[in-house]
């Protein structure tokens, strides 16, 4: 114990050292941390994304890309789907329930998703959970619009407060559907999924919005008075995506078929969970990287300890024989050494962690807002424990070099002057 | 003198180890499943095709054709109805395959579709409804890639009735999943 003193003591001597050394530890274990923090949970986000849905079907195309589009609002739909293919697919004897889905406007840089009502009814996010209504109710009027949590929260909106809505999904358009304003009936409670960061319309609200469009520009002659256009009929003509539920998950397979195979119109079904899984045996290639990267770091924190420890050496070869001549053994040094090492991997850890947490804290908001990346702050699990003991190991390890110098280094060599 | 009583009592102890052992081997017991196993030994594919086709050679049929599409939706139905083995019904098995996610918690699956598989889905018809098992798991398993096997053990439910469409099919619920290696 009066080693582990002593050495406490002498790193307290070299502070400025210490300290940088310590940083370049801590440094090293926060991003390990980091690094493992953001994989687990872009993970985990994902897959709370959606539940209880047996296909997504949608325009053909990449399996990841149809899954990130239509559930994430990631990237943009290859194509529609007609009508008619819908109502084929939600009238197979296998599916028990349908919710369409149609995507391509936004409101100050949310997207904007147009449903059925059956949306709130089927639609679940991690393990089952159904959506739950903070205030109001589902869109029941053509002009009539639910919110994310978070869209609410961001523009301050409440029931009954008008909004409208842009063509297309820039945080900016030039191109409005100012002439039909949408009224906010429901407002819906966090999720922590891409639902937050969603504005609900009806298909016929978005339907009714282009009434007056023609080749992708509205028409000054054709203008249609939201009244008017909430008399027509407002029947879409497309959807981006539907979602399916069967009455029996053993049919999975066989519907997916029927659906890829299917003769009207080239469309494609995915199973989520599979494509999930796809997603990540792509992206697990990246993860490894950037473990990897992170790994690195801390080799590279250990060496720089071990560099710092060992040019400390000669300034200290006085120290060390000063000890010996007042009976320190060979194995005392060692052991100063050991400690002095151990405890700076020690201390950079647990300044690690802490910085960490303070990094996730100033983080969380942020990724939430850019990327809708939900961080949950959670004490470090076993694998990040084992990843940080193995650090501080490697730091009494690291101790083991400058201890076999000092030991090697004899009584006479620090007491002899030279200059 | 002193030593009999502690005999006496390992001899106690030994054979109700023996029995406990026993006991657990017989209720234990565990078949070890084959994909075949799930097949009806008179079930003949070969013969739903012929009927399917009607008297025609498959290599005569035009693509897309009306007689093709009838063919390919005469031939997914029966495959899809395919029977299962009654006589496994309730049996403990353990089966080997490849998990089809379906239902995740958190990153690990809870409900998946094991299949004897994967990877050739988009050019053969999926597996017929006996080649499928629907496996729920109380413990969830972290998936580690799709081509990666699993093996479950558990009792299997063989139902020759799932839903209105006539779907066979075989469930299990199981403990937990293990690697396949």
């Amino acid at each position: 114990m009066a080693i582990v003193r002593l050495a406490l003591q002498s790193v307290w001597n070299r502070q400025v050292t210490a300290g940088l050394t310590v940083l370049a530890v801590a440094l090293s274990a926060a991003m390990l941390l980091g690094v493992e923090k953001v994989r687990r949970d872009a993970r985990s986000a994902f897959a709370d994304t959606i539940s209880s849905t047996d296909l997504i079907v949608g325009a053909r195309g990449g399996p990841v890309q149809l899954l990130l589009y239509s559930v994430f609002r990631i990237g943009d739909p290859t194509n529609d789907i007609s009508w008619e293919s819908y109502q084929h697919i939600e009238g197979l004897p296998e599916v028990s329930w349908t919710v369409p889905i149609s995507l391509g406007d936004s409101h100050r840089g949310y997207r904007v998703m147009g449903t059925t009502q059956d949306y709130f009814e089927h639609y679940r996010y991690a393990r089952r959970e159904r959506l739950r209504f903070a205030a109001g109710a589902p869109f029941e009027e053509v002009f009539d619009a639910v919110l994310g949590a978070e869209v609410a929260k961001r523009l301050g909106y409440a029931l009954g407060d008008p909004i409208e809505v842009a063509h297309g999904a820039g945080t900016v358009s030039m191109l409005t559907h100012e002439d039909k304003p949408f009224r906010v009936v429901g407002i819906l409670e966090p999720t922590g999924t891409p639902v937050d960061r969603t504005v609900h319309l009806s298909l016929e609200g978005i339907e009714a919005m282009h009434v007056d469009w023609r080749a992708g520009v509205p028409i000054p002659a054709l203008r249609v008075s939201p009244q008017e256009a909430e008399e027509m009929h407002l029947e879409p003509d497309a959807v981006t995506a539907v979602l399916v539920g069967l009455d029996s998950r053993v049919a999975v397979l066989r519907v997916q078929r029927y659906v890829n195979q299917y003769r009207g119109e080239p469309l494609q079904a995915i199973i989520p969970g599979v494509t999930l899984q796809q997603l990540w045996d792509m992206m697990s290639v990246a993860e490894n990287a950037l473990r990897g990267i992170s790994i690195m770091v801390v080799v590279t924190g250990m060496l720089g300890m071990l560099t710092v420890i060992l040019s400390s050496l000669e300034a200290r070869r006085r120290e060390m024989a000063v000890l010996r001549s007042v009976g320190a053994r060979p194995l005392h040094v060692w052991g100063l050494f050991m400690s002095e090492a151990g405890a700076l991997a020690l201390f950079g850890v647990g300044l690690g962690i802490t910085l960490f947490y303070a990094l996730l804290a100033v983080a969380r908001p942020f990724a939430a807002r850019e990327f809708g990346l939900h961080l949950p702050v959670a004490p470090p699990g076993p694998w990040d424990l084992a990843i940080l003991g193995f650090v501080v190991l490697a730091g009494f390890v690291a101790g083991c070099v400058p201890a076999i110098r000092a030991y090697r280094l004899s009584l006479s060599d620090g007491l002899s002057m030279r200059i | 003198m002193g030593l009999r009583p502690v005999r006496a009592m390992g001899l106690a102890l030994l054979t109700g180890c023996l029995w406990a052992v026993a006991v657990s081997a017989a209720s234990d017991k565990v078949r070890e499943l084959e994909w075949d196993d799930l097949m009806p030994s008179d079930w003949n594919p070969v013969a739903i095709i012929e009927k399917a086709l009607n008297g025609k050679k498959a290599s005569e049929l035009m693509d897309g054709s009306p007689e093709a599409q009838r063919f390919l939706t005469e031939y997914n139905s029966a495959m899809s109805t395919a029977p299962v083995v009654g006589e496994l019904d309730g049996q403990r098995v353990r089966l080997a395959g490849f998990a089809l996610p379906l239902e995740f918690g958190g990153m690990e699956v809870t409900e998946f579709l094991l299949v004897p598989y994967f990877g050739a889905c988009i050019h053969v018809p999926p597996p017929p409804a006996n080649q499928i098992v629907y496996v729920k798991t109380e413990k969830p398993y972290p998936v580690t890639g799709l081509y990666d096997a699993v093996q479950v053990t558990g009792t299997l439910q063989a139902k020759s009735y799932l839903n209105l469409l006539g779907d066979a099919g075989y469930t299990m619920e199981v403990k937990e999943v293990e690697p396949y290696l």
